[in-house]
């Protein structure tokens, strides 16, 4: 299976998303539009929050800022290449999984490229414009390559809460909460949390390694977070794989349970 | 009679989400980490600036506060993605010419879950909230005003639902227009932060909108019950509700007459 | 010939939930699950040669769909065997995805709101088909199925004739050998229905490709199929041609009369009376425990006939007869 093939089919999705998005073309834009409008309310929200309380603990509205570039950046990326990674737990739980099945694709990747998102030009957008304001140039670089680790980290984590699908039968309410809650964590600064909770944030939930980390390290830069950074992405990637191989296998077997009254 | 027959809707309605009880239990996971980043947030800001209270609230005041809205608001909004499926797939059709009909039935269906979900919420969010930052004095006898208010914000959220959810009869995709309404529930109608916290001219702009009465004012009043103000707000919330009744009415007669002259 | 499919003693079952019906139901569900085992699929063998057209029929439950979805590779069976041109869909999943093609009546793949050829275009990459290999391809099934006029009109606004018209394009745009056509005319009107027939026959014909399709439209099979498999309850009741099940299970006769005078008939232990006004009767008659001609000789010594019709039960309620396990025979395919 060339990489080369793989490349070309999700081209060819991509394609097929933004002829769809550009059918309704006013749609698009309001699409596009209502996303961008939600980043500002929150840029919005964090200004008049600052204003009110000018100093908490360290950080200030140019810690938002750089938090919401990396957040909705590599958000936007995650949604807009793999939208359903947030929606596996649907394509499990409705059995829309079967249309993948009797494909010549390697199933987790094509069902994953296979939709993408409409608000995700939108977050785009707004984290690349944030960062190209914000970010001095010679770090661009490197804003790039973390909002790409932590676009990764989103994903597995979503194949994982997904996955979940595999074993209750039906976990779209939970999983979309959980995938909800940890994008929630990681929009507020890691300093709030302390003890326990902030390990747990950090470690467990990728919430801190997501967001947290990379924008220390855009602040400034130090080589074992960021090879700590490298070394979580790649970890979670591959369990997330794990996980949903070894419940597609458990679905294929169909012990699944139905419920009938 | 007819009350009979809708509350026979709403029952069945509720049995069947009912089977969805982890879904109802789950959604509030989600709830409950809101508040528990808003209890560290807060404690933060309280502790590093030193105050006892911000304009008024305390720290337990202000992490009730939000178990209180989100609790409100939570109320599972698929009614607009609902009323959009619906009109999209022509189950409408029944309804046409029964415009009482469909809000009644969309009404006592939603606002059943609503409070099934209120409390499923409120119980999660106040063992997050008592864990984090304890309780804070609340007078018991002070509950039935209180339900009162909610119920009325709840109806007006649903109303505003229904009337956006109409969209559908123009739109392709009504789930842009439910998102951004949401955020400004979010942000303009304080339900993450008290209004108080917003500079003069925010709150000034909030008190001519509909927003600050989903979930604001019930909230504030759970917090710091005032009867004088409790009655100013079920005022503004009973008239929002008339306004929003007659905007769907207006919204419905528009589109039955769109659809007669396009077909369907 | 070459068997295209083989299938040994395949059998599936799965775990089911029983929830009593109230609140005690719903509490008991969740604390205390009972568990039912339900034999979806239970000992089916059966080969399909190359070139074949059978339909598989059963009602709901049957285990028509897990026998459909284990041979799609979408299920793994229990037990038994499965081999799809030699290949087993479970260890080369992919290769045999790239020879097989499906429908699923219920679940088109067409993109809802883009042209079909935008469709075409992504599944020629799914199956990696060459640019040129492709173009001509499309070029011929396009003549062949006559969609040249609409193809680039969104999926919404086609007609359901011109969609599956165009979801057979799809599905065989990469030349497969096998096809899976799960429920291909549900909810079609009946003109559309002929004409999806002619093109499944025209396929299997043209193309040479072996056509398994599963029904609930007898019809379809009738007009379709070469040779006809009835599952029920999970094992196969029938297996062989369209013409020697009319034959074997022909056990009922309709005889519908009308008389010139009222009508005098004392119903039998043999018959079934289905309709009777002054002047006409229709019966049904039991072959099996009286025949034909003994009927009608009752009939004629009482009545004075003015016109007399015998016909032969309607397939769908040979079949029934056969669900509901009136005869368990087994024939092979002639």
């Amino acid at each position: 299976m060339a990489v080369k093939d793989q490349f070309r089919l999700l081209w060819a999705y991509l394609g097929m998303s933004l002829k769809t998005l550009l059918e309704y073309r006013l749609n698009a834009l309001l699409f596009i539009g209502s996303m961008i409008i939600n980043d500002l309310a929150w840029m919005l929200f964090w200004l008049l929050f600052f204003t009110r309380f000018p100093n908490v603990n360290g950080w200030d509205f140019s810690y938002m800022i750089i938090l919401y570039a990396v957040i909705c950046f590599s958000y936007g990326l995650a949604s807009g290449i793999f939208r359903n990674a947030n929606k596996l737990q649907n394509i499990i739980a409705n059995g829309t999984l079967d249309y993948f099945l009797p494909l010549p694709k390697n199933i987790l990747y094509h069902l994953l490229i296979e939709k993408s998102s409409q608000y995700s030009l939108g977050d785009i957008l707004f984290g690349l414009v944030l960062a190209v304001i914000f970010i001095p140039i010679y770090n661009f670089p490197l804003f790039l390559i973390l909002s790409l680790l932590s676009a990764t980290i989103i994903i597995s984590f979503q194949i994982i809460i997904g996955s979940i699908s595999f074993y209750i039968g039906n976990s779209r309410r939970l999983s979309a909460s959980l995938n909800g809650g940890v994008m929630s964590l990681s929009s507020y600064p890691l300093s709030i949390y302390h003890g326990i909770a902030r390990f747990i944030i950090l470690f467990l939930i990728p919430a801190g390694f997501l967001a947290g980390v990379p924008v220390e390290l855009l602040k400034s830069f130090n080589l074992t977070w960021f090879l700590l950074l490298t070394g979580f992405t790649i970890a979670i990637l591959l369990i997330a794989i794990g996980v949903f191989y070894k419940g597609l296998k458990r679905y294929e077997s169909g012990n699944q349970m139905y419920v009938r009254s | 009679m007819w009350l009979s027959k809708y509350l026979a809707i709403a029952k069945i309605n509720f049995k069947n989400e009912f089977t969805y009880f982890w879904d109802f239990l789950f959604d509030s996971v989600f709830i409950a980490i809101i508040i528990f980043i808003y209890s560290q947030l807060w404690a933060i800001l309280f502790s590093t600036g030193h105050y006892s209270d911000i304009s008024g609230y305390t720290l337990a005041m202000l992490v009730w506060y939000l178990v209180m809205t989100e609790s409100i608001i939570d109320f599972i909004s698929y009614v607009v993605d609902n009323i959009g499926d619906d009109i999209k797939q022509g189950n409408i059709a029944n309804y046409l010419n029964k415009p009482y009909n469909y809000i009644i039935y969309i009404y006592t269906i939603h606002i059943v879950m609503g409070f099934v979900s209120l409390i499923l919420t409120f119980l999660l969010g106040s063992i997050v909230a008592a864990v984090t930052v304890g309780g804070f004095s609340f007078n018991f006898l002070n509950i039935p005003f209180i339900l009162i208010t909610i119920f009325l914000a709840m109806s007006m959220n649903l109303l505003i639902m229904t009337f956006l959810g109409l969209f559908a009869f123009w739109m392709e995709d009504v789930s842009a227009v439910n998102f951004i309404y949401q955020k400004f529930v979010f942000i303009i109608g304080g339900t993450l932060i008290p209004l108080e916290f917003f500079p003069e001219w925010l709150a000034k702009i909030s008190s001519f909108l509909p927003f600050s009465y989903l979930a604001y004012y019930p909230a504030k009043l759970f917090i710091n019950f005032n009867l004088h103000q409790f009655l100013d707000v079920v005022a503004v919330q009973i008239l929002w509700c008339i306004v929003f009744i007659f905007l769907i009415l207006f919204i419905y007669k528009k589109a039955i007459k769109k659809v007669s002259i396009n077909g369907g | 010939m070459i068997n295209m499919i083989e299938i040994k003693n395949l059998k599936k079952s799965f775990k089911v939930i029983t929830k009593e019906p109230g609140l005690r139901g719903y509490i008991n569900a969740i604390i205390r699950p009972k568990h039912k085992i339900v034999n979806a699929v239970n000992g089916i063998s059966m080969t399909i040669k190359k070139g074949e057209l059978v339909a598989f029929i059963g009602p709901n439950g049957a285990g028509k769909s897990t026998t459909l979805k284990m041979l799609s590779g979408i299920l793994y069976p229990d037990s038994g065997t499965i081999k799809i041109d030699g290949l087993n869909p479970q260890k080369d999943r992919i290769k045999l995805a790239y020879r097989m093609g499906t429908i699923f009546g219920q679940k088109p793949q067409l993109w809802y709101h883009l042209p079909a050829i935008d469709t075409f275009y992504l599944f020629s990459k799914i199956y990696d088909m060459d640019p040129e290999i492709y173009k001509k391809r499309l070029e011929y099934l396009i003549e062949k199925f006559d969609i040249k006029e609409f193809m680039d009109q969104p999926v919404r606004k086609l007609s359901l004739g011109q969609r599956m018209r165009c979801e057979f394009v799809l599905a065989l745009l990469h030349k497969p050998q096998i096809l899976f056509l799960d429920e291909p005319t549900i909810g079609l009107d009946i003109v559309v229905k002929k004409n999806i027939r002619e093109i499944i026959k025209k396929i299997n014909k043209e193309e040479k490709v072996t056509i398994l399709l599963t029904s609930h439209d007898v019809g379809d099979i009738e007009d379709v199929a070469n040779r006809v498999v009835i599952i029920n309850r999970g094992i196969i009741v029938y297996n062989g041609t369209f013409s020697n099940l009319r034959k074997e299970y022909l056990n009922k006769k309709k005889i519908k009369i009308i008389s010139e005078t009222p009508v005098v008939f004392n119903n039998h232990s043999a018959t079934k009376i289905i309709n009777q006004s002054k002047y006409s009767l229709d019966l049904e008659v039991d072959l099996t425990k009286t025949s034909l001609k003994e009927i009608i000789d009752i009939i004629m010594k009482n009545n004075k006939i003015e016109d007399i019709s015998i016909e032969d039960p309607e397939i769908e309620e040979i079949i029934e007869d056969i669900y509901n396990g009136k005869e368990m025979k087994i024939t092979r395919c002639g």
